[in-house]
């Protein structure tokens, strides 16, 4: 069987590699990417790193996966034809499936009035984004003894790396657009306590501001206001899309030959958006298109984890 | 004699446990041993369970 993966982030590598472990399907897996494979959990604690400790995020280059994976590293997925069973490669001869497993992550979400003034804001998605925030750190460094960063949202990853640029020595102010940092992950009280713990250390947070304007003067500005699933290949093949890729809890699209796994999947109305889940996700596939899974997948237990230097919260985060 | 402390990595996204250094923030002491980590402890940086885990050569 011809195995076609798009997305190469923890979804995409594990279901390639998994699926090299059994029987012998041909997996090819399509990517954008051309650093190789990173957890981007790692990434919102990227700044304060050493460039030696930096350089570990990648975890293995793409010709050290599983043998048996076959990689398109640089390449972008351009359309899906269904009815040939075609994926379309922009510069790049189309790849034949005959199951497609859907798995392109997510972008940066940002604010609308924001987005044309891309230029002089930066987000933190990707490798690559980490590197030029660290390039760009750098610089700043050469002007100025303490750079001034202006953090746009204050979720999970705008608390992260201001935590993580406060740590490496730098001035942070977080913009919010809600009354308490966290609100979708923390209680009232906990949200309280990360306040406490901010301002105690000279990281000001700034609440029901306006996040289509951006602040001023400032070295940097970085936007983490979320995150949109990459659903545009699904959407013009045709398929269901929500926030996600709509999927059955078979992780299957209406398209029996085409899967959606990892934060781009959209099961019963609910994306997965973290680590643990992701993973089970992608086990289970790999089990399934093997033959072996026959009842479908179900989430299991999983804590959001909130990476806040010296930040221990009162009691555990409720999953969201 | 004493065993020397340990590192363990997380499989899944890198991050190291060092016995030394504990986990202070998910309550882990310095010093604890990999062994001596409840079941319920979860990779600080990307929430995977103790399992995930494998033992870095010295």
């Amino acid at each position: 069987m011809k195995i076609v993966i798009v997305g190469s982030g923890l979804a995409g590598v594990t279901v390639a590699e998994a699926l090299t472990k059994g029987a012998r399907h041909k997996v090819t897996l399509v990517t954008a990417e051309t650093h190789g494979y990173y957890s981007r959990p790692r990434l919102s604690h990227g700044l304060a790193l050493s460039e030696e400790a930096a350089a570990k995020i990648v975890l293995r280059r793409f010709d050290a996966l599983a043998a048996g994976v076959r990689v398109f590293a640089g390449a972008e997925a351009w359309f899906i034809d269904r009815e040939k069973q075609r994926l379309g490669l922009k510069n790049s001869d189309p790849l034949d499936y005959d199951v497609l497993v859907l798995a392109t992550g997510s972008a940066a979400r940002i604010p609308g009035g924001l987005v044309a003034s891309r230029p002089n804001f930066m987000t933190l998605n990707s490798l690559d984004d980490l590197l030029t925030l660290r390039h760009r750190r750098a610089r700043a460094r050469g002007r100025t003894e303490r750079p001034r960063w202006a953090v746009v949202g204050g979720g999970l990853i705008g608390c992260e790396v201001a935590s993580d640029l406060h740590k490496a020595g730098d001035s942070v102010t977080i913009f919010h657009r809600e009354a308490r940092l966290l609100e979708l992950q923390l209680t009232e009280v906990q949200s309280q306590a990360l306040h406490e713990h901010f301002t105690a250390r000279g990281v000001e947070v700034r609440y029901k501001q306006d996040l289509n304007e951006l602040p001023r003067p400032y070295d940097g500005v970085i936007v983490a206001t979320g995150f949109a699933p990459r659903v545009e290949l699904a959407k013009e093949a045709g398929l269901a899309t929500g926030r996600g890729i709509v999927v059955n809890g078979y992780l299957r699209t209406a398209d029996p030959r085409i899967f959606a796994v990892g934060d781009v999947a959209e099961i019963g109305s609910r994306l997965y958006p973290f680590v643990s889940p992701i993973r089970a996700q992608a086990l289970w596939l790999a089990e399934h298109l093997a033959g072996r899974a026959q009842s479908g997948w179900t989430p299991p237990p999983f804590t959001p984890v909130i990476k806040i230097h010296d930040f221990k919260l009162p009691t555990p985060v409720a999953a969201s | 004699m004493k065993m020397p402390f340990r590192r363990f990595t997380c499989q899944i996204c890198g991050h190291t446990y060092d016995e030394a250094e504990g986990d202070p923030a998910s309550g882990i002491p310095p010093g604890t041993r990999w062994e001596d980590i409840p079941q319920g402890w979860s990779c600080p940086d990307c929430g995977v369970t103790k399992a995930d885990f494998a033992l870095m050569a010295a």
